[in-house]
């Protein structure tokens, strides 16, 4: 009873969820301008990187940021090839955005489905796919990440796939604990006896009642996911050359950190700006609204 | 079989592993009429109903009886078909209104859902028919209303949605699982007025669970209580309350304090508590707690008897006598 009687006290200061995750991000906005930036710079890449990100101009290797030669500025500098490293950057932080994205989509849609089906149905379902999840996630995340690289082969496509094939269970453990409480509410059983169909039960009741938590751990896993596309890139396991991708931008300063600091350090200051904004935002809408679900 | 029964029951039994939870119990819902189902928390009231709906939790089966939707035994029923039955034919309403809406879908799409689930009608149909069913059940300005979630409601008007909800699809049967008990007096008797009002006019039969005798006075035409799990006493209304025969009804009415005589005495309680399950007392479950108990009433079941030419019918060895402490024949 006792946590039907704050389901009902939630219900009564609830707003739409989507408005109150609005009205709590205006409270964070320097965080959230820095995400915006790069999420900006990341869709409009054409149109603000000054030079083509892989054209190579060997006269003009490993200079220092704000060199000026033949007319073209060079903002954070070149390569060890002549490449613009600001445009790289600017393309690279495309990719591991969009990877990030993606990959984050895909481990949030097999994570939450086989969480809710899990947490609803419980009996075999829950013990084969719940005993899945602790099986994956005893596994060393970076390790799971490279064997399974080791085993598709590097490459963008692969990349994507493994990152979404390896953090699902994280959304399935709280898919299904968000279900399991979720589908015990008066209001699941009023509609089973309504004689609504299973599907929709599961669809437009239960899914969207559990959603907010899988919102806050898909910010928090975005942030991971940038980092780990960029140790994978590192270790040569991920985005190959010329493709740039910050973590292989940063793989390849590593040589010339001596020579040339700014092709290692200014990927490695975005990558800390993104990550830092991401987990900041995800731990700020957590320790807003997951409170409220810890209560249950 | 009445012609204007709409729904029987007959000996229903229903088991969890080897322990029988409910037993013997039959009842028939005519249309039109309310019948009440009286008894204390843990009497098997609740589960009857599950078990009318088919929707028994997984360890309990039916072991034994039957239920009659005019004259389809609904045991034989598919799932599929049980569906759409339930909140078509069936319908149901429970205690909490608040808790019992999805909080996170207006309340104009929870009833239109309903409608929808049984048949098929275009978004906007079902929008007219859920905006005309929220003003029959008194909710003012139903088109405003209809985008608005449950948080925007009080709980008197979530009870009408509630209501609106199932009684959609103009159901054969309501049963009503203690539909007031979570609400304040004035807004339990706007309630049961209306449902009242609507069963004039659909015919609807109400099953109405609860455990107040003041709630079963205003709306019951037959009450049947029920004690551990088995039907003690069944008659109209008028008969339960003028003439209670079964000592566990009349403590049970004689319970009920009256604001003017009871001031300065201490409330008439049944002592004791209700048996656990495992542990259903010899003879007359009953017995433990019964002034009027008797060798005979621990060695053998009393069977369900007619008492007289009306339909009254008690379950007891004893029923002729008077018990010691005084009630109110009122």
């Amino acid at each position: 009873m006792n946590s039907e009687s704050l389901e009902i006290e939630r219900t009564l200061t609830k707003k739409s969820p989507l408005l109150s995750v609005m009205k709590e991000l205006l409270k964070i906005w320097p965080l959230c301008l820095i995400f915006g930036v790069c999420i900006l710079s990341a869709i409009l890449a054409p149109l603000i990187a000054p030079m083509d990100p892989d054209a190579q101009n060997l006269l003009a290797r490993l200079k220092p940021p704000g060199s000026l030669i033949k007319g073209q500025v060079y903002w954070l500098g070149s390569d060890q090839l002549g490449r613009d490293l600001l445009s790289r950057i600017i393309y690279g932080g495309r990719i591991s955005i969009f990877i990030a994205f993606l990959s984050v989509t895909v481990s949030t849609s097999i994570g939450s489905w086989l969480g809710l089906m899990a947490g609803y149905y419980r009996g075999v379902a829950e013990t084969v796919i719940m005993r899945i999840v602790d099986i994956v996630l005893s596994i060393p995340a970076i390790l799971l990440a490279i064997i399974t690289v080791a085993v598709l082969g590097p490459g963008l496509q692969n990349l994507i796939i493994v990152l979404g094939l390896t953090r699902w269970p994280r959304y399935a453990r709280v898919a299904y604990g968000q279900s399991i409480s979720v589908s015990k509410m008066n209001y699941i059983k009023s509609a089973r006896f309504t004689g609504v169909s299973t599907s929709r039960i599961l669809w437009r009741h239960i899914f969207p009642n559990i959603v907010a938590p899988l919102l806050v751990v898909a910010t928090l896993e975005f942030g991971l996911m940038i980092l780990f596309e960029a140790g994978l890139s590192f270790l040569g396991l991920g985005v190959q050359p010329p493709t740039a991708s910050w973590g292989s931008i940063l793989s390849i300063g590593r040589n010339y950190m001596g020579i040339a600091w700014w092709i290692a350090t200014f990927p490695g200051i975005c990558l800390f700006f993104l990550v830092l904004s991401v987990n900041m935002i995800g731990d700020y809408l957590r320790d807003r609204i997951d409170p409220r679900f810890k209560k249950r | 079989m009445d012609s204007a029964s709409i729904l029987e029951v007959e000996n229903l039994a229903i088991k969890i592993d080897d322990v029988e939870l409910i037993s013997n119990v039959s009842f028939k819902l005519e249309s039109g009429k309310t019948m009440a189902l009286v008894g204390e928390s843990g009497c098997g009231k609740s589960i009857t109903a599950l078990s009318i709906l088919q929707l028994l939790p997984e360890v309990a089966r039916i072991s034994k009886g039957s239920i009659c939707l005019n004259s389809r035994e609904l045991s034989d029923l598919s799932e599929r078909e049980m569906r759409a039955v339930r909140g078509n034919e069936i319908s149901m309403i429970f205690q909490e209104p608040a808790s019992t809406l999805d909080p996170l879908m207006t309340v104009g799409k929870q009833i239109t859902e309903a409608m929808r689930a049984h048949s098929k009608v275009t978004h906007k149909e079902a929008a007219t028919a859920a905006c005309s069913m929220m003003d029959k059940v008194g909710i003012p300005d139903p088109v405003t209303r209809f985008k608005q979630y449950p948080f925007e409601l009080s709980g008197g008007m979530c009870q009408r949605i509630m209501i609106a909800i199932a009684l959609i699809c103009e159901p054969l049967v309501l049963i009503a699982d203690e539909p007031t008990t979570a609400l304040d007096v004035t807004i339990q008797a706007q309630t049961l007025d209306l449902m009242r009002s609507l069963q004039k006019e659909t015919g609807t039969a109400i099953l109405l669970i609860t455990h107040d005798m003041g709630v079963v006075a205003d709306m019951a035409d037959m009450v049947m209580v029920m004690y551990a799990g088995q039907v003690v006493e069944y008659g109209n209304v008028f008969d339960i309350f003028k003439q209670p025969r079964h000592p566990y009804t009349r403590l049970l009415l004689n319970s009920i304090p009256h604001i003017e005589k009871d001031r300065k005495k201490k409330l008439n309680v049944i002592k004791g508590i209700v048996p656990d399950v495992h542990h259903w007392p010899c003879g007359c479950r009953f017995n433990p707690r019964c002034p009027l108990a008797d060798k005979r009433c621990t060695n053998s079941k009393p069977r369900l008897e007619t008492l007289n030419p009306s339909e009254h019918f008690v379950a007891c060895w004893n029923h002729t006598l008077e018990i010691e402490t005084s009630y109110d024949k009122s």
